[in-house]
């Protein structure tokens, strides 16, 4: 029933916006070299369906792979991880095959475009451009996609479900890039997750969490990391919203008299145990994190 | 694999197993009461404490059985880097939980006692909520059974916690699932009967907890922990990877068919997680001493 809806707003097109900004953060010539150290491959698939033709050459022309793959040239990677663009049948998403490629569909990018705001919009009590509620989801569901095929590329162990540790090393690297990253991606990813979430069939035999328990695991970790710049989410001094963080909630995210159990910090603590002090080059970590990722056009 | 899967967190299910026992006796029975404590299987970082006299009958139950000193004897292989205190106590509501400021499991008589009287009680005997799934005792689920997987499932959950924190484990899951996952993952590991006593209880109070929070809202969806029956279908999927046949008609009856082909993945990475972050932890040959113990009683199936 979406797939009719998703090349609808592929047809009327993806505008500049999402590709601008996530194509924004420096020249071809300045992370080709981090590209060719990177354990990212990638390609761009041509889609059957000539709706979402310029969608393809648009991400082509933008290069918003060949950034991703820069961003991610730190990793250390057992063997090379393919990423692809692909046009996926209707679906937005494939169901996850450790032994396939990661795949971001052309209908996701169009569910993306779809529900962004046509100017300002609001998540909660919070500001949102039409350029943060593109660029958010996207680098999101981009980052957790690759995590999620990480997790068993290098056999983490992972206690939990391993659906919600891809949303939590994504939200995680969100945060750490810089404050504006983080700001665009987790604001811009929580409006996607907002809009998105009263459409969502609640399937409690769902491997992956219901969107909405996604949402509050993205704010709950946001507000764990900065309590001051992510305080529009959590109801103090005033009547609680429906996307706002509850007290029963706000409370274990932030931890304020022993913040090193906040959900923030344990990821924290294991992504330096389990990724960053085993499988990341430090020394070129430092490099990526010179470049001014996905600033504004 | 299976051995260590085996040899593993015997200490922590025993434990919790014994606990469910012990609880489930309606009157303490000299014959069953706690065999003598075995010098060598105690935990020295392991501290127990029953406090609280407001559920008199429970409160004497569990300690004439001496359930915590046994959850000594079985944590016994874990060299734990902390002390970790076991506490029965009151709490004012229906809860079990760790606190790591004071690294205390809290096991609450008011969970105990909704466990007995709720969770392990036939439907037509409690007073239902309209419009929301059957409280009490799912179909082919025995008391013994719900009881004894309940609080057993409880425990080792709250154990997980404590073992995460105290041993520093990282966990890039949720919390609430990850410490699920410990739960489901160590009932398993004890022979087929064991497991299966322990998923059906354990099952059975997820479904409880859904039946007595049937609205789900956002505050609901917005909480640390997942939702009861997501936690139940979790716990039984791992089951089903593991064991397959063992498990097939409880997989049949309750976990639908569109989670079952991820159910083997799922376990696979339960046992990944445990051999990388707990077997470390594990004194293998006083592991070998308490798998000697006995986990399920004969008294335990004649509840």
């Amino acid at each position: 029933m979406k797939t009719l809806q998703y090349t609808a707003a592929i047809a009327f097109g993806l505008s500049s916006g999402l590709l601008a900004s996530v194509a924004s953060a420096q020249d071809s010539a300045t992370l080709k070299p981090f590209r060719d150290k990177s354990m990212i491959k990638i390609e761009y698939k041509a889609p059957t369906d000539k709706n979402f033709e310029p969608v393809y050459q648009r991400l082509k022309a933008r290069e918003v792979l060949e950034r991703m793959q820069a961003f991610l040239s730190p990793l250390r990677l057992p063997q090379p991880l393919n990423v692809v663009t692909a046009q996926c049948g209707g679906q937005i998403e494939l169901p996850y095959q450790s032994d396939a490629p990661v795949t971001i569909c052309y209908e996701y990018v169009a569910l993306i475009e779809q529900e962004a705001p046509a100017g300002l919009g609001f998540v909660g009590q919070a500001f949102v451009t039409q350029d943060i509620a593109l660029v958010g989801p996207f680098v999101q569901f981009t980052l957790r996609s690759i995590a999620r095929h990480i997790i068993d590329m290098l056999e983490l162990p992972i206690w939990g479900n391993a659906e919600d540790a891809a949303d939590n090393l994504a939200a995680f690297i969100m945060l750490e890039v810089s404050p504006q990253v983080a700001q665009k991606t987790i604001f811009g990813t929580a409006y996607f997750f907002a809009k998105t979430m009263q459409s969502e069939k609640i399937d409690l035999a769902a491997l992956r969490p219901h969107i909405a328990q996604r949402y509050f695991n993205l704010l709950c970790i946001a507000v764990g990391s900065d309590l001051v710049r992510y305080s529009v989410f959590v109801p103090v001094n005033r009547e609680a919203g429906p996307v706002d963080l509850p007290k029963h909630r706000y409370g274990f995210c932030t931890q304020l008299s022993s913040p090193e159990h906040s959900e923030y910090n344990k990821i924290k603590y294991a992504f330096h145990q389990l990724i960053r002090d085993k499988h990341v080059d430090l020394p070129l970590l430092k490099q990526v994190r010179t470049i001014e990722w996905l600033a504004d056009d | 694999m299976k051995s260590f899967a085996t040899t593993a967190i015997a200490a922590i299910a025993f434990a919790s197993l014994a606990v469910g026992a012990g609880l489930a006796q309606n009157k303490p029975d000299p014959s069953s009461v706690i065999k003598q404590q075995t010098p060598d299987l105690k935990n020295a970082n392991v501290v127990t404490r029953y406090t609280d006299w407001k559920y008199q009958a429970l409160y004497e139950r569990v300690k004439k059985r001496g359930v915590l000193e046994e959850i000594s004897e079985f944590l016994s292989p874990l060299k734990l880097k902390q002390k970790l205190t076991f506490e029965t106590t009151s709490c004012g509501e229906i809860n079990a939980f760790y606190k790591f400021s004071t690294q205390t499991v809290h096991l609450c008589y008011e969970m105990l006692d909704w466990i007995e009287n709720v969770a392990a009680v036939s439907p037509d005997k409690l007073r239902q909520i309209p419009d929301a799934p059957l409280r009490g005792l799912l179909p082919g689920v025995t008391r013994a059974e719900a009881i004894v997987g309940a609080i057993g499932g409880v425990a080792l959950h709250e154990t997980g916690h404590a073992v995460f924190d105290i041993q520093q484990i990282p966990r890039l899951g949720r919390e609430e699932d990850a410490a699920d996952m410990v739960a489901g993952f160590v009932m398993l590991q004890f022979g087929s009967n064991v497991a299966r006593v322990m998923i059906k209880g354990m099952f059975n109070t997820t479904h409880n907890w859904h039946a007595e929070t049937p609205n789900i809202d956002t505050a609901i969806l917005a909480d640390s922990h997942s939702l009861g029956l997501q936690r139940g279908f979790s716990i039984l999927c791992l089951a089903y990877g593991k064991e397959p046949e063992t498990f097939k008609d409880l997989a049949q009856a309750w976990l639908p068919p569109a989670r079952q082909p991820s159910c083997a993945r799922e376990y696979r990475q339960a046992e990944n997680a445990f051999r990388k972050t707990v077997l470390p932890y594990v004194d293998q040959a006083q592991m070998k001493k308490v798998q000697q113990m006995q986990v399920l009683r004969p008294d335990d199936s004649k509840l």
